[in-house]
This record gives structure tokens, C-alpha cells and sequence, in this order.
């Protein structure tokens, strides 16, 4: 599987060499709420490959998976419950991978990038605005909102699907930093 | 002639406070025994939600203590009336002490506080694991101080009412009683 993973990138940098994503400068947060308290966590382990080129946004990619029982929200018990199956379920489904399809120019900065969120074995199409530009240190940084409803994604099912306990709206917020090819 | 009771507003406090504070540790004893749950965030919220009305209550009782004072201690034995004050000043500081505790507990453990679901509370410690344990252990110690000082400060007025006989519960009592009319 993993020689698999890393042949599917050797292919990928062979016509265009995708960026490993420096983690160490990225994160993936998120904000929801429960009962008008706002929940704040992250992934902690995740990685990826960005291909971005402005000029040829056809030729520009994204791809990021993160470890679903990797989720942090500061409490133990918490962090426990959304890797069961109600939430992530983590242990069946371990991975919760992005795929870009396309990137388009919004101007000043701005792009959309449509693409797959596969995540507790559906896969559902998702639309990314994110503010893409170049740090001084000549790396590719990429900053986006993404607005979710867990209740379409299945997380919090069952005796969490009550909307007046954990809303229904959960924001992502991530930050991903990639080398810029020279 | 002084008068003989607390204030209406001063009782009417009081077993408000009352009620509230014995629902707070009756919801504070079951909610810990759950599972994560749903439930146990729900309860969870409303005991805090308690808590900051009880620190509310008590902030108010304490000004109207300050503003009216108290009736005149009926005649009992030094000790015992020492004792009265004792036990009354230890439950003011309690009952401003748990809620805050409590409220700090929270804050450590990274979730702030919304009353009523409503009004965000400011965190005003650091969320940091190892305070919000040293917090959860003294919002217990001091909640078990408070079960020992309850359990003296009904005794004793039960033993006024049904052994001495003296018409000391009259104080805090919301109707007035004939003899007084």
C-alpha cells in the first residue's frame, strides 16, 4: 500500500514535482460549538503534496490526508468519543483525504479549489476558497474557511445528532504551507 | 423594636439560594458518574449555569447583609451563637468560592463558560491540564466542607425548631407568624 502511495506520487512529480506539505508550518483547526460553548481542536497528524502554478492553474493539485484519530480538543473523553463510530469512526475509516479536481482564479489572491473529501467511506464533493500567496521565505501558503455541517458528513450520529446539543456547523480553518518549485 | 426577621427580599434569597444550591450539587453528584454523553455535557452546562446563579445570589445576599444586617440573636449559649457565626461566615465564603472554583475548573480545562447558553464568561485562568486538576480537586474539597457546614447549619436549625423549642427559624420563615402581628 504504501509502495503503492509512493509510486502514485513518483507519477504525479514526474511531470509536475509536487510540493510536500511543511506540517510543521500547517494546521488544520476547527471551531464548533456545543450548546453556544465554542469547542475549539485540531488534527495533529496529517500531510500532504501541493502542486501550485499560478499561470497554469490547470496543471496545479492538492492533495492532503489527515489522521482522523489524530483529532485534539483538549479534553481526553472528548478526544475518545469522536473516533468512535458515532463521529469519526476512527478505526474503520483511519484516513480523511482531500483530492483537488480544479483551481480557479477568483482574483486578488483568492481561488477556488473544487475537489473530493472522502471521509467515513463517502466520498462527497467539496468547493474550497482559500487566499494563496507566497511567503518571503518563497514557500506557497494557502488559508481557508471551509464551512461544514457535520450532520452531512455523518459525524455525530445517533445519540449526537441533536443540533440544540452540538451544532450542526463546524468551520474549518487551515492553513497549509507547501515549497514553491523552483 | 428591632424587628424580629430578615428582610423579604433577604428570605426570599435565601431559599432561593437554597433550592438552587441543593440542585446544583444533586445535578454536580450525577453528572460526573455518566458516561461522555450528551446528557452529561447538558447537565454539565446547567450545573454551571447554577453555579454562576448561585455566585449571583450570594454576591447579592452578602450586600444585603452588609446593607440590613441581621435580626437579633435570640438568647443561647456563647458557644453556640460563636458557632452560628462561624458556620454563616463560612458558608458566605463558600458560596462564592465554589462557584468560582468551578468556573475556574472550566476555564483551565479550555471550556469557557456561557451562561444560560447566552452570555459568554471570560476564562480567567490559562487552560493548562495540570491547574484544571488542582482546580477540580479544591472545587471538591471545598464542596465537601460544604456538605459538613450544611449538615451543621440544618441540624441546627432543626434542633431550635424541634428541641429548643425557640422560634429561631421564625427568622428566615417567608410568612410572618401570628405572635408578631
Amino acid at each position: 500500500m504504501r509502495s503503492l502511495c509512493f509510486c502514485a506520487l513518483l507519477l504525479t512529480a514526474s511531470n509536475a514535482p509536487a510540493a510536500p506539505l511543511v506540517v510543521e508550518q500547517s494546521r488544520i483547526a476547527f471551531t464548533g460549538s456545543q450548546m453556544n460553548v465554542p469547542v475549539e481542536g485540531r488534527f495533529t497528524a496529517f500531510s500532504g503534496e501541493i502542486v501550485f502554478k499560478p499561470e497554469q492553474l490547470a496543471a496545479s493539485s492538492a492533495r492532503l490526508k489527515v489522521e482522523a484519530a489524530s483529532i485534539d480538543i483538549g479534553l481526553d473523553d472528548g478526544n475518545a468519543t469522536l473516533k468512535q463510530p458515532d463521529w469519526f469512526d476512527a478505526e474503520a475509516f483511519p484516513a480523511i483525504e482531500f483530492a483537488s479536481r480544479s483551481f480557479k482564479d477568483l482574483g486578488g489572491g483568492r481561488y477556488a479549489i473544487e475537489g473530493e473529501l472522502r471521509l467515513k467511506g463517502a466520498s462527497l464533493p467539496l468547493r474550497v476558497e482559500a487566499a494563496i500567496a507566497k511567503t518571503p521565505q518563497g514557500l506557497w501558503r494557502a488559508e481557508a474557511t471551509i464551512p461544514l455541517k457535520r450532520l452531512a458528513l455523518k459525524l455525530g450520529v445517533g445519540e449526537w445528532a441533536d443540533t440544540s446539543m452540538v451544532a450542526d456547523e463546524v468551520v474549518v480553518n487551515a492553513l497549509l504551507v507547501a515549497k514553491a518549485e523552483s | 423594636m428591632p424587628q424580629a426577621q430578615y428582610r423579604p427580599p433577604q428570605i426570599a434569597l435565601h431559599w432561593l439560594s437554597a433550592l438552587l444550591i441543593l440542585s446544583s450539587i444533586a445535578l454536580g453528584l450525577s453528572m460526573v458518574e455518566l458516561d461522555f454523553s450528551p446528557q452529561k455535557l447538558r447537565w454539565y452546562s446547567w450545573h454551571k449555569w447554577l453555579g454562576i446563579t448561585i455566585l449571583l445570589l450570594s454576591t447579592l445576599r452578602l450586600g444585603a447583609r452588609w446593607a440590613w444586617g441581621a435580626p437579633p440573636a435570640l438568647p443561647m449559649p456563647r458557644w453556640q451563637a460563636r458557632a452560628a457565626t462561624g458556620v454563616h461566615l463560612a458558608l458566605y465564603v463558600l458560596l462564592l468560592a465554589i462557584p468560582l472554583s468551578g468556573w475556574a475548573y472550566s476555564s483551565a480545562s479550555g471550556v469557557p463558560v456561557v451562561y444560560l447558553g447566552l452570555l459568554p464568561l471570560p476564562n480567567w485562568v490559562p487552560t493548562d491540564k495540570a491547574l484544571a486538576e488542582v482546580l477540580k480537586l479544591v472545587h471538591k474539597s471545598l464542596n465537601y466542607t460544604l456538605f459538613v457546614l450544611l449538615a451543621a447549619h440544618i441540624g441546627a436549625a432543626l434542633k431550635h425548631q424541634f428541641i429548643d423549642r425557640d422560634g429561631l427559624l421564625r427568622r428566615m420563615w417567608p410568612a410572618r407568624s401570628a405572635k408578631e402581628s
